[in-house]
């Protein structure tokens, strides 16, 4: 348990940052958080020659709403903890506090970061299911370049990503969620802190009449990524009751296939993702008609 | 003041909880060399080639061995527990040819810290030839031989049979057939192994720091492998922090740190981390039962069958003491005049079966506590009322249940049983829902109580040796060596007690063999029973010795001195008067050391019944087992420190409870790969998932040690799984689960659920 030699360098600017990504490439490794990423080195399972630690690069840390474009833009380098008590989440992507809260233990959310999480890309990740769900974007340099990509082009299977070998994540960003919406995220998890067997995540947004508007739903630890349900979402649209959301949560099965593993068989992670929908858009309707009754 | 039954906070926890505890991890004397190994990557092959010479060319890498060089001590393991029924297999401590499991040693790097050390294992090239890996004990017994020049997989069969055995079925109304597992258990102190060795080579002398429950029999075991005499070795546990009998013996490690410190002539440290707990420590439980239970339609039983497999993994170092202890913990505290066992302990490539908190008495416990349970369904009786009838009456008892173990046919003392139960069916409020569904939202709750006997103590002997300090404080080592049980606590108040001294006048030495001549160690709940009674004895001669003394002081009469409060003056002239420090003052100008040692030898097993009961709710959406309330009754002989009773009966719930809902290590079948050897998805119950446990105590002291005292370390992990399994099964009758297969997960309810229920196995 102990990692094999790496160099260790902590730059203290994003470009310094870049221009050492840019000279090496896949066989450096970034350390923000260190969460995912300690434990690979010292298991070896990760043995990166490089590791640049960006834990010291100003502005990257910031939540900030832009009311110009609507949306949201969380830096890379925001730690889980901050996300659950950020009063602009709170009010404008209450989707990010509520997954935040289900991230491991209290030691884990005080040092992971956004783009660590979604850099890593865990199948059951709760960050990288939220900003799916929220259909957001990754800001996204290079020593040379920058680009934005959408959350559905950025996972590309287990632990992997769209990112070059020479680039970082250095925000996230999210549209700022209507007036009159309710999120919830649902997950199934054998212990507190375990990795989630099953998640979902709705944000629901409710009509003057108490309809839904616009719905997101997405679910987690089923696939090799996080999982947009376009069908629930279209089904959900007009609904008003419990019973039409179960019917709509069922359709979650039409998105996955998932795996069998030693925790549970496939039937199992299927069974659960459809009820976890379920609760979460029960849940978020709810919070929905409250932020009605609230407007 | 009387000290035994007095609930006093542990004299150690001020230490360790500070952070000042001393383990071996650190514990590093200059020139420490860093040992690593190199582990089998294959459950089952031929070695066809070994390479060391890349790993020997790392910079600060000191030498790189395979067994040929380290041909001193390539010799098998002397066998941990001798028995006839026994066909032993013991590792050497590089494997040789041939690799019987994943983590197996092969061969070992020693460097100038352990990083290197860790750099240089990959060095090393190991051709593997895989061979079939035998993963199951049932078709394996029959599997070519895992081990070179045996004929069989088969270690041992145990045969029990009291009355008619089998054939009393025939007189049964009723007899009901059951298929058990128990998974495979990782028992995972927080500490994992460790040993550092230093060599003084002009003495010519070993010191050993190993985090060991048995210092004496540490050194006895590496005397053999080293051909050392045990006079200049000596053993030193320090801090430990926990063992459940993975640590009573030594390990391949072991062997070979002090074997390098010895050659290398520098200090050998060899610190295990958690992967190597996974994959190189004794592991436990993982049997097969196929039970059988015959009563007549009031609910008496007839008799009770059971045919088990142990998986033993690759070798036997410590015999069939867990195989063993099943069959005799099966009885457990009920009238079964007709039984039979035939267990087989077969080996496979797999690591090493060894005791775990319970050794064997889990195992027994669940298969008689889930044969009560469904034959009460299948009479159509309460599942409570069945043990009413069947446990053991005050006037039954002692009791001979006609089974021999340990030398002795087994004697269960008085107890009342029934009241025992009682007070958790009552706590538990077990009566007033017994017939009701109960349903809270998605939850379905449901109520288990299982009972149990636990066996303690009852082999060997342990040592008390007390000696006068100079500050006039007494101490007292024992072999019996501690890894976090409060050992200085407890003997402390026996010592305070039977001295007539203040507590904080004892100081407790445990886990030197320079402290005490001999001793055997702390293991299957026997300290306090041995080592409290020993302490008991050595205050009787130690009081002696000095009055002794101080006689010769006074130029009095022994008898007419007085011992009052630490001091001791003469009879009616109270001006004539010392106090322990002063003796010892006095001892010290006459250069004679005021010491006294004794031994207690056992005369059989403590048994103490106890009774757990647990509400369970579980979630008819996700199938998830939440426990709500968690009841205890048992009988701790006479208590010491209730304190301390209490945490060792939670801590052995607990892990029962991992054992019934969580823990298991997942070994391919084809390969013999385990699947989950980390935290990441071995999952150890966490205190999120305990409920808050009620515990109360009944004390009937037991008759076979003076003071009265039982073990009470593995009462708790014996009944919780089978506990959990009835409270599912009740909660979930409408569904027709059954829970004989550990761990019960929410993805088996899910599929047991899915497919109808679980297969009838009843026949009449």
């Amino acid at each position: 348990m102990k990692p094999a030699a790496f160099e260790y360098v902590c730059p203290d600017t994003l470009e310094e940052a870049l221009s050492y990504l840019d000279l090496w490439g896949d066989s450096a490794k970034i350390l923000a958080g260190g969460q995912s990423l300690v434990p690979l080195l010292n298991m070896r399972l990760a043995q990166p020659q490089y590791i640049i630690d960006i834990n010291r690069l100003p502005g990257l840390s910031g939540i900030t709403r832009h009311p110009d474009t609507r949306t949201v833009e969380i830096g890379a380098l925001v730690r889980h903890h901050q996300l659950i008590s950020n009063p602009i989440l709170l009010a404008h992507a209450s989707l990010l506090s509520e997954a935040a809260r289900y991230i491991g233990h209290i030691a884990i959310r005080s040092r992971g970061t956004i783009g660590g999480s979604i850099a890593h890309a865990d199948p059951s990740g709760e960050l990288p299911l939220a900003v799916t769900a929220l259909r957001g974007h990754l800001k996204v340099r290079s020593r040379h370049s920058q680009r934005t990509i959408p959350i559905e082009d950025f996972f590309g299977g287990y632990y992997m990503t769209a990112l070059e070998p020479n680039e970082l994540i250095y925000a996230v960003e999210v549209l700022e969620s209507p007036i009159r919406t309710g999120c919830a995220v649902k997950e199934f998890q054998r212990r507190h802190g375990d990795f989630a067997l099953a998640s979902a995540a709705a944000a629901i947004t409710v009509d003057e009449s108490g309809a839904v508007l616009q719905a997101r739903v997405a679910v987690g630890g089923v696939a090799p990524n996080a999982v947009t349900c376009s069908k629930v979402e279209e089904a959900l649209c007009g609904q008003t009751n419990n019973n039409q959301f179960s019917l709509a949560a069922e359709l979650v099965a039409q998105h996955i296939d998932p795996p069998e593993d030693i925790q549970a068989s496939a039937d199992y992670r299927r069974h659960l993702a459809i009820a976890l929908a379920a609760e979460a858009i029960d849940s978020a309707y709810e919070r929905a008609l409250w932020a009605k009754e609230e407007a | 003041m009387a000290y035994i039954g007095q609930r006093m906070t542990r004299v150690e926890d001020e230490r360790l909880v500070t952070g000042q505890g001393q383990y071996v991890s650190d514990i590093t004397p200059s020139g420490t060399l860093h040992l690593a190994v190199v582990r089998s990557l294959h459950a089952h092959a031929r070695i066809t080639h070994l390479d060391l010479s890349s790993a020997q060319c790392l910079d600060g890498v000191i030498g790189v061995y395979g067994p040929d060089d380290v041909l001193p001590i390539m010799k098998p393991f002397p066998p941990g527990m001798v028995d006839a029924r026994l066909q032993a297999r013991m590792p050497t401590p590089l494997a040789t040819g041939r690799v019987h499991y994943v983590g197996e040693p092969v061969a070992v790097v020693v460097a100038l810290s352990r990083y290197i050390a860790e750099d240089a294992v990959r060095l090393v090239e190991v051709n593997y030839e895989p061979l079939p890996a035998v993963t199951d004990p049932v078709a394996g017994e029959y599997a070519d031989p895992i081990h070179d020049g045996a004929d069989s997989n088969l270690a041992a069969e145990i045969a029990y049979r009291v009355g008619a055995g089998a054939d009393a079925l025939k007189d049964a109304d009723l007899v009901v057939q059951t298929s058990l597992r128990l998974g495979r258990v990782v028992g995972h102190p927080m500490e994992p192994r460790g040993i550092v060795a230093i060599y003084d080579s002009e003495q010519q002398n070993l010191s050993v720091y190993a985090g060991t429950q048995g210092v004496h029999g540490f050194r006895k075991s590496l005397a053999d492998m080293l051909g050392l005499s045990e006079s200049r070795i000596r053993v030193v546990a320090p801090d430990t922090g926990g063992g459940f009998g993975l640590k009573t013996r030594i390990y391949p490690e072991d062997v070979l740190a002090a074997y390098l410190a010895m050659r290398l002539n520098r200090p050998v440290k060899w610190q295990g981390d958690r992967y190597e707990e996974f994959i190189s420590t004794n592991q436990e439980r993982d049997q097969w039962h196929r039970a059988k239970i015959g009563v007549k339609r009031d609910g008496r039983i007839v008799a009770v069958v059971d045919e088990y497999y142990q998986d033993q993994g690759a070798y036997t170092p410590s015999g069939i003491i867990v195989a063993d202890t099943t069959a005799v913990s099966i009885m457990g505290p009920y009238r079964v005049p007709n039984f039979e066992a035939v267990g087989k302990v077969v080996v496979t490539n797999k690591v090493p079966v060894g005791p775990y908190r319970g050794a064997g008495r889990p195992q027994g416990t669940f298969v008689m506590e889930r044969l009560m349970d469904h034959a009460a369904d299948a009479l159509g009786m309460d599942r409570v009322q069945i043990r009413r009838i069947n446990l053991l009456t005050p006037d039954q008892l002692p009791y001979q249940n006609g089974i021999s173990s340990r030398g002795a046919l087994m004697t269960l003392p008085y107890g009342e049983y029934q009241k025992t139960m009682e007070q958790v069916v009552d706590a538990i409020q077990y009566e007033q829902y017994r017939d009701t569904v109960r349903c809270e939202g998605d939850w379905r709750l449901g109520i288990g109580i299982a009972n149990y006997l636990e066996m303690s103590g009852g082999v060997g002997f342990e040592g008390a040796k007390m000696r006068l300090l100079s500050d006039g404080r007494v101490q007292i080592a024992t072999g019996a060596s501690g890894q976090g049980q409060g050992h200085r606590t407890a003997i402390g108040q026996v010592a305070a007690d039977r001295l007539g001294l203040p507590f904080e006048q004892i100081v407790v030495v445990e886990g030197d063999t320079a402290a005490i001549e001999r001793g055997i160690g702390t293991f299957g709940s026997r300290t306090m029973i041995m080592a409290g009674n020993a302490t008991t004895q050595a205050a009787k001669g130690f009081r002696q010795r000095l009055l002794a003394f101080a006689a010769d002081l006074f130029e009095a009469s022994p008898e007419d001195l007085m011992w009052q409060h630490g001091t001791i003056s003469v009879s009616g002239v109270p001006a004539r008067a010392l106090s322990l420090a002063q003796i010892a003052e006095e001892a010290l100008t006459r250069q004679q050391e005021l010491e006294y040692e004794a031994y207690f030898d056992a005369s059989g097993p403590a048994f103490g019944m106890g009774t757990h009961g647990v509400e369970v709710a579980v979630n008819t959406k996700t199938w998830e087992v939440k426990i709500r309330q968690y009841r205890i009754c048992h009988d701790g002989g006479v208590i010491v420190n209730p304190l301390l009773v209490e945490g060792q009966t939670i801590g052995g719930t607990v892990q029962g409870l991992g054992t019934a809902l969580f823990e298991a290590l997942i070994i391919d079948p084809d390969s013999g790969q385990p699947q989950n050897a980390s935290f990441l998805d071995y999952l150890l119950p966490g205190a999120g998932e305990m409920p808050d446990f009620m515990i109360t105590e009944v004390e009937y002291p037991d008759p076979t040690n003076p003071e009265g005292f039982k073990g009470v370390a593995e009462g708790g992990v014996m009944p919780p799984m089978a506990a959990v399994c009835a409270a599912i099964e009740d909660a979930l009758k409408e569904w027709h689960v059954r829970a004989d297969v550990l761990p019960i997960t929410p993805n088996d309810i899910f599929l047991q659920v899915t497919r109808g229920g679980a297969h009838e196995t009843r026949s009449i």
